[in-house]
């Protein structure tokens, strides 16, 4: 055998293994897509709005902190934490945790919100950096800020979760909104299962393009910049066409660390937020999942379409690039951590089907994907390429794509509606077509490289470990 | 002189506007804290008749702002809203509110108490 | 295998674009049914308002229009609805008589017998809105729901209604097995209120343990001094749950005549009820309890030293003055004035126009000082605020008070 035959092998094998993996993958995205279009429809159906009026008056409802870490937030922090004073909700507070800024955000809040420092006894119960001190105001009796030293926003969260008072809490990011009745509505299947339930998570719209006004979004409308548009097309797709389908298989696996309520005893007893991770939120749901599958209660973690938390998404795409490489290698991470989980038919769908999902198709995807381009460069210079057929594949694989972005902008049309117009309708639809060409190739590429640096780095961590340091500060409120 | 009604719920305005222009009273409508502001300065209305709950500045802020500003100190504001607890009312009246309501509530007592501050301002 | 590839080509096309094609008419028909609703609303809305506003004894078909489409009969529905759950009173009952006359709440029962779970709580949820007593013998049935939810919808209903034969099923159904929809149902008493207090008190030996419990906090919040009887003697209860309940529940009532009984509670074996008679002691506010609370600051349970410490400083300047200079559980006490604002109230104190009240604050600044309990917030205050109260803390805080040997 000649080397050309060896390649030519490897070519043909390789288009046709593409060949099943392409079916696999879209007759997954098809079924996920099935699942969620049920489910919303189900949702629909089951909101009542007395629900609301009733959470809101009950006296069951339960108490939420709301916890914001806030490292550098001089700019916005102000205006957040005033649109969450105003959040339409009965019993809450809203502990912010200055993470060691170096600008004036400490400075901004004791000024407007007129903080006194207290001492305020509180249980260390997950170990966190130094606290500095603990500020509370007279005029805003929900409002406490603690100031610590810098420690990362795993650490901040910790802190806040050590300092609230309440049974449940719930992470925002600094830099979000959320909306009006967004507790109100994340909080209903905690009343409705309260003894299952151990967190929830709302849906993470593009704040990109619309109007705001005093920390409340006034407009919604789309993003003018073409990169954030596609953002706003592929949130849609994750939320809508995947975590609601993931959610009633009930092996949701990510809740957005911008949204999320959480039962607080059930996060201290699994350690907190990991300050080792990239990305801690995603490590803390898997971290939850494995702990109660292992303990064999009864669980519920849920994510909720219609409470929104808007939010400001990379319009450049070095921004786009930093934050997808620390997304992906988040995950690479708290993939490997928990690999137990995977295929081990005691975490059943979680370990069947969600951590395979996660592996076969988020991992190994982009490198197939680009893989497949350097192939059918080869296949062409090797006079391998069947033209016809490659052109009707490359068809059938746009389609596909258009597909579930499309199917995405459908399930928003007969549920949430949130984009009113049809020049809206118009922009999403073509944004679907779009994507196609450029905007999906260049994310394969970035997780190519998340790969590459995860290997690194993983390396490079455990060297430093055994010598004593710890990685070197990046920006911990990234994304 | 109109009556000025601020609540976030189209249904309530339209409802309390249509009660009120049958009993005689000018209305006008306003469907957030800055559109309740606004009006309140512009068309110097004889009452101000509003929700604590408002999107944007809320019930609370604008009776604060409205009482602390010599041209709006005197007009009369009067709470109508769904919060029954007790901080909310004591707030409100605390502010300058000079009555409150709650929702669910009876189109004669809301009559009678919107006449009796009417006819107190005179 | 190009055939193939072109027919599977062909099929996602032409699903795609179904796909789009089914948005865009949804779409389409959505806007345009939306258009004629809020058309023919601006001209239904205006006739049934004033229907509403009207004192005549006219129905409410003789201010709507002749003839009206199925969509306009859902609209006056809807409008009525709306406007069910803003207004109270006589307006709410000429609600009630239109969604009669119109057939709403026949339309309503009907549908209470559908298939489809969502449309049976659906049309439980309006009948509670409309609150016709036509209606609440089928909600009862309902009560019977294999669905949880839709059984708490009838619940709901039936508490809007109101009147003894609606009262009756939902105490029963403080026993249901769903530990949230009891729950849920005693919220719903909670709301009926006063009328609901009756059935309760003859009912409560009837249900089991854990609809006991309920009873005695729906008892409790509703505040019925009937309830104080049954409360006494469940302080008698071998269950300690039912204990620390009724001692819960005399709180919430608030007579003070009730405090030996809780006092009694309060060194009780048990230590939910003995947290609980210290929180009950704080509510109903009797100096009487000071001595006995002071004591309770010893407990070995947090909880009951917490709500001993929050009951003696709700308890006036006494109870304040008990929390000074107890010799144990400083911090708890010391947080309870902390969080009561009480210190910084004795700090503005300090330079009111008042000299009583100025040597009331002086004096309890000193006896603070004398405990050693300078804490951050005082020192801040005096750091903080305007001039005169710097100077006067300062004063203070420079004579040694009479208590001052006992520094540490």
């Amino acid at each position: 055998m000649t080397w050309m035959s060896i390649l030519v092998a490897i070519v043909l094998a390789f288009n046709r293994w593409v060949i099943y993996y392409f079916g696999l993958l879209n007759g997954v995205y098809l079924l996920l897509f099935l699942v969620s279009f049920f489910e919303v429809m189900r949702f629909v159906r089951r909101t009542f709005f007395s629900d609301y009026e009733q959470i809101l008056k009950s006296e069951m409802t339960w108490p939420i902190s709301i916890i914001v870490p806030a490292f550098n937030e001089a700019r916005t922090i102000v205006e957040t934490v005033r649109s969450l004073l105003a959040v339409n909700y009965g019993q809450f507070e809203v502990v912010v945790v200055n993470d060691g800024s170096t600008d004036s955000t400490l400075e901004r809040l004791v000024e407007t919100f007129e903080l006194k420092r207290t001492d305020r006894i509180y249980r260390r119960t997950l170990p966190t950096g130094p606290v500095r001190g603990i500020y509370a105001s007279l005029d805003h009796p929900s409002l406490i800020v603690v100031d610590k030293e810098w420690s990362g926003k795993a650490g901040a969260l910790n802190t806040g979760i050590n300092v609230s008072r309440y049974p449940l809490f719930c992470s925002v990011d600094a830099d979000s909104i959320i909306e009006e009745n967004a507790l109100l509505r994340v909080v209903k299947p905690f009343m409705e299962h309260p003894q299952e339930m151990v967190a929830a998570g709302g849906i993470v719209r593009i704040v990109n393009g619309c109007e705001v006004r005093e920390g409340r979004v006034v407009r919604i409308g789309l993003p003018r910049k073409s990169l954030p548009v596609f953002q706003v097309v592929e949130y849609l797709r994750a939320f809508l066409g995947g975590r609601i389908g993931w959610s009633s298989l009930r092996s949701l696996l990510i809740i957005s660390g911008a949204f999320g309520l959480y039962r607080k005893s059930d996060v201290i007893a699994v350690g907190g937020y990991d300050g080792s991770s990239e990305t801690e939120d995603l490590e803390l749901v898997l971290k939850l999942h494995e702990h109660l599958r292992r303990s064999g209660r009864k669980y519920r973690i849920v994510f909720v379409p219609d409470p929104v938390c808007w939010t400001e998404v990379p319009s450049t795409f070095r921004v786009l690039a930093r934050q997808r490489n620390r997304w992906h290698r988040g995950l690479l991470q708290s993939l490997w951590r928990h690999k137990r989980m995977m295929l081990n038919p005691d975490h059943g769908v979680i370990g069947m089907l969600a951590l395979p999902y996660f592996l076969l198709f988020e991992t190994l995807g982009p490198f197939v994907e680009i893989l497949g381009y350097v192939m059918v460069a080869l296949s062409y210079f090797l006079g391998l390429l069947n033209v016809d057929f490659f052109v009707l594949f490359m068809i059938l694989a746009v389609f596909f794509g258009v597909f579930l972005s499309v199917a995405a902008v459908l399930l928003e049309e007969i549920s949430f509606r949130r984009y009113p117009g049809w020049e809206h309708l118009a922009l999403l639809v073509l944004a679907g077509v779009l994507e196609n060409f450029g905007y999906r190739q260049v994310l394969a590429l970035f997780k190519v490289k998340a790969f590459y640096d995860f290997l690194r780095r993983r390396k490079a961590w455990g060297r430093m470990e055994r010598e004593g340091f710890r990685a070197a500060p990046e920006r911990p409120g990234a994304a | 002189m109109p009556i000025l009604i601020a609540d976030s719920d189209a249904v309530v305005r339209r409802f309390v506007g249509a009660l009120l222009a049958n009993n005689g009273y000018r209305v006008h409508e306003a469907a957030d804290g800055d559109a309740a502001l606004r009006a309140a300065a512009e068309l110097r209305p004889r009452l101000v008749l509003l929700d604590v709950v408002l999107p944007g500045k809320d019930g609370f802020e604008v009776i604060n702002v409205l009482k602390s500003d010599p041209v709006t100190r005197d007009l009369p504001l009067m709470v109508l809203s769904v919060r029954d607890r007790e901080e909310d009312v004591v707030k409100a009246l605390g502010l300058g509110a000079e009555d409150y309501m709650i929702k669910p509530f009876s189109t004669r007592e809301l009559l009678a108490r919107i006449r009796k501050i009417l006819n107190r301002g005179r | 295998m190009r055939a193939i590839m072109i027919q599977i080509v062909t099929v996602v096309g032409a699903l795609l674009a179904g796909l789009t094609l089914a948005i865009v008419i949804n779409k389409a028909r959505r806007e345009m049914s939306e258009a004629i609703d809020r058309r023919r609303r601006a001209l239904l809305e205006p006739a049934v308002f004033e229907y509403l506003g009207a004192a005549s004894s006219k129905p409410l078909s003789g201010y709507l229009p002749k003839r009206l489409s199925r969509r306009d009969r859902r609209l006056v529905e809807e409008i009525l609805l709306a406007a069910a759950r803003i207004v109270k009173g006589d307006t709410r009952d000429r609600i009630t008589a239109a969604l009669e006359g119109h057939g709403s709440v026949q339309g309503a029962i009907r549908s209470l017998r559908s298939r489809r779970r969502f449309k049976r709580a659906d049309s439980a949820e309006d009948l509670g809105l409309m609150r016709s007593r036509e209606a609440v013998e089928p909600l009862v049935a309902l009560m019977n729901d294999p669905e949880p939810e839709v059984r708490i919808r009838a619940a709901r209903a039936l508490g809007i209604i109101r009147g003894t034969t609606s009262i009756r099923p939902l105490v029963r159904a403080l026993a249901d097995p769903s530990r949230w929809s009891a729950i849920r149902v005693a919220e719903i008493l909670i709301n009926v209120g006063a009328e609901a207090v009756d059935e309760l008190l003859a009912a409560y030996e009837t249900l089991p343990r854990h609809a006991r419990i309920s009873a005695l906090d729906v008892l409790g919040r509703i505040r019925s001094l009937r309830a104080i009887g049954l409360m006494k003697r469940c302080l008698e209860d071998p269950d300690p749950d039912l204990r620390a309940r009724a001692a819960h529940g005399l709180g919430l009532i608030g007579d003070s005549g009730t405090a030996p009984d809780l006092i009694k509670a309060l060194a009780d074996r048990e230590w939910p009820v003995r947290a609980m008679a210290a929180k009950a002691l704080g509510r109903i506010g009797n100096p009487a309890a000071i001595p006995s609370l002071r004591e309770a600051m010893k407990d070995r349970q947090w909880w009951v030293r917490a709500n001993s410490g929050e009951a003696l400083r709700g308890l006036g300047q006494a109870g304040r003055e008990a929390l000074i200079d107890i010799p144990f559980a400083r911090h708890m006490a010391v947080s309870q004035l902390e969080e009561g604002r009480i210190i910084e109230q004795s700090v503005s104190d300090l330079t009111s126009a008042d000299p009583e009240r100025r040597a009331a604050a002086i004096r309890f600044i000193d006896r603070v000082t004398a405990s050693a309990r300078v804490d951050e917030r005082t020192r801040q205050a005096a750091e903080a605020t305007q001039e005169s109260v710097r100077r006067a803390l300062g004063d203070v805080l420079k004579t040694p008070g009479p208590g001052d040997r006992g520094r540490p």
